[in-house]
């Protein structure tokens, strides 16, 4: 059975349709099932939005120590980090930007997206040869758009789970209509991190960090039980939709650039199943490219 | 003209059905058989309405019976009376029944048993008098089917299900419950412990038949402490409540089901009450003042003949966590 195969009945077991690539950062194996495919990044464009941040600290465009007040009552909300917070919040850019990776905290990232403007994630998108990302809604445009479009049909995110007729309705869900890149944009956007290309090798650094201290397990990092393991990456969230974004480094030093995005089909909004599909699918992935 | 015609002492649209008939048979007896009549009283009606419109309408002069001068005027007006008649009526009948007429396909669960499903059809006869009712009876998944491929045009089916592409009008409830022999110690008790169950198998319905409820219901038992040591699924219910008579297994019905059967007494479950819901659906693509009017009908006739009562619309109970939250 081909490596894909194996992936593509992990994916059909957890009843979720997926997209992956998986890739060597030194060198040039990969694992890719519909690599290529444009997917809605949902949380996953926050990590676009902390290169472009680090780039503009590193130019000296921003200064990443600046303090920057997130008031409760206008701040977007969340369920992690300052969104979930109950008074006013003052914290500095870069550790906003910790707060949008490791807890994917929206008021954190509208807070840096509205410091750092749309037009400076595009410039670093262009500057890193991502065509096929589109980066251009924040946390708070993606909750109105979800909001506006469940309200025209009547329903809650809830009720549409499983239902395609309610789910084909909601723009957040559909690549052409939200923020959007492909499997293999995300890897090499992480390869670029890892390989001191993103920025200079001290933004990366300050990037590896802040993506190896992101607190979910239940997706990449699942695939990856060993204690000798790192697994660092971003996740995206948004019932049906779930993926994962990250670097896997075994002992000795192999380096591998995952990025795994799937859409459930069942009726819940929980998908343990499906996160779970998502670390198991890497990890295959993963094995397959470093057998010696 | 018309005051005088409504000051007619005879029922004038009696009178011109019996003229139009006779008009068109030319012959009182075939007319009277027509009419389902006799003779002469046909004879009678027909001079009195001469009478009171001042002219004759037949020639009976001779051995055959024809129309008059007079007659052949007023055959046409007559003829339109009686049809703005019709209309008016059926006018008034699609109001009361919310324009239902034509063929209806109506599936019902095979549980809901004759006496139910005759009310069901008094029902639809009394609020639908214009529509024609098919009766079937199909399990959920089977009408399920039949909706899809357009061999019925409304069903029952056992909550829950795939709700894409149908409407979900009308959702009733019933309390289920456990069924034991009569004479069993559980039985005295007012309310059955799931816990003192044990580990007694459960007969249910054929999964397929209701993948949804089915899962519902042992899912439900496992909630309450009962974890049944194998899940039987004999066809019908009189298997299913012969092996809780035998004592091999407990069975869960509705309270209607268990009373029909001699020798079984039905408990609720202790703890929150094990609730069935029935919804009555129809493709979203094809509803009809006919499939609204069904619905409400079928609706009522289950509450009343079998006590199901309204299901409250209550959101469901989701409790967001993290990992699933929007944005994460």
């Amino acid at each position: 059975m081909t490596i894909e195969r194996e992936i593509g009945r992990v994916f059909e077991r957890a009843q979720v349709s997926a997209w992956l690539h998986v890739a060597d950062i030194d060198g040039d194996g990969e694992v890719a099932l519909g690599a290529d495919t444009p997917v809605a990044m949902v949380s996953v464009f926050k990590l676009p939005v902390l290169v472009a941040l680090h780039r503009a600290g590193e130019s000296g465009v921003l200064d990443l120590g600046e303090r920057v007040q997130v008031p409760a009552v206008t701040r977007t909300p969340g369920v992690t980090g300052v969104a979930a917070l109950c008074d006013d919040a003052e914290l500095s850019l870069r550790d906003l930007a910790q707060l949008m990776i490791t807890l994917s905290d929206n008021a954190a990232a509208d807070a840096v997206v509205d410091r750092l403007g749309f037009d400076a994630v595009t410039r670093t998108l262009a500057d890193l040869g991502l065509r096929s990302t589109s980066i251009g809604y924040a946390c708070r445009d993606l909750h109105a758009a979800l909001a506006e479009d469940l309200a025209r049909s009547g329903t809650t995110l809830a009720r549409a789970m499983g239902d395609p007729a309610a789910l084909a309705g909601l723009r957040v869900l559909d690549p052409a209509t939200t923020n959007r890149s492909t499997p293999r944009e995300m890897t090499a956007l992480l390869a670029a991190i890892w390989r001191d290309e993103a920025a200079g090798p001290a933004a990366c650094a300050a990037m590896r960090r802040v993506l190896g201290l992101q607190i979910w397990p239940h997706r990449l990092a699942s695939g990856f039980p060993a204690d000798d393991v790192a697994v660092a990456g971003k996740t995206g969230t948004l019932p049906p939709l779930r993926s994962e974004v990250g670097v896997v480094e075994l002992p000795g030093g192999r380096r591998y650039a995952a990025a795994v995005f799937t859409r459930s089909r069942g009726r819940t909004l929980s998908d343990p199943g499906a996160d779970a599909a998502i670390g198991q699918a890497a990890r295959l992935a993963v094995d397959h490219l470093s057998r010696p | 003209m018309i005051a005088e015609l409504l000051s007619l002492p005879i029922d004038l649209v009696r009178h011109l059905r019996y003229f139009t008939v006779v008009a068109d048979e030319l012959h009182f007896g075939r007319a009277a058989e027509r009419l389902h009549m006799a003779q002469p009283p046909l004879s009678q009606r027909i001079q009195r309405l001469e009478r009171e419109l001042g002219v004759r309408l037949f020639d009976r002069s001779s051995r055959q019976v024809g129309l008059t001068p007079a007659g052949r005027a007023l055959i046409g007006p007559a003829h339109d009376v009686l049809a703005a008649v019709d209309r008016l009526v059926a006018g008034a009948g699609a109001v009361a029944g919310g324009a239902a007429a034509g063929r209806l396909r109506l599936g019902l669960l095979p549980e809901t048993g004759a006496a139910t499903m005759a009310a069901v059809v008094r029902q639809v006869a009394r609020t639908c008098p214009a529509l024609t009712l098919e009766l079937s009876g199909a399990a959920t998944s089977e009408a399920l089917r039949a909706l899809t491929d357009r061999s019925l045009d409304v069903a029952t089916v056992r909550l829950p299900v795939d709700e894409a592409g149908l409407r979900v009008g009308p959702v009733l409830q019933q309390p289920w419950g456990v069924v034991l022999p009569a004479g069993s110690p559980l039985a005295r008790r007012r309310r059955v412990a799931p816990a003192d169950l044990g580990d007694t198998p459960l007969a249910l319905f054929p999964r397929a038949t209701a993948p949804g409820f089915h899962d519902e219901l042992v899912d439900a038992c496992a909630r309450r402490g009962w974890a049944p040591a194998a899940v039987h699924h004999p066809a019908g219910t009189p298997a299913a409540l012969a092996m809780t008579l035998a004592g091999t297994a407990a069975t869960l019905v509705d309270p209607a089901t268990a009373r029909r059967e001699p020798g079984v007494t039905w408990r609720p479950l202790a703890g929150e009450p094990l609730v069935a819901r029935v919804a009555v659906v129809w493709p979203a693509a094809r509803g009809s003042a006919a499939t609204d009017a069904v619905a409400a009908a079928v609706a009522e006739a289950l509450g009343r003949d079998q006590g199901m009562t309204p299901a409250p619309d209550a959101a469901p109970v989701v409790h967001v966590r993290p990992a699933s939250a929007v944005l994460t």
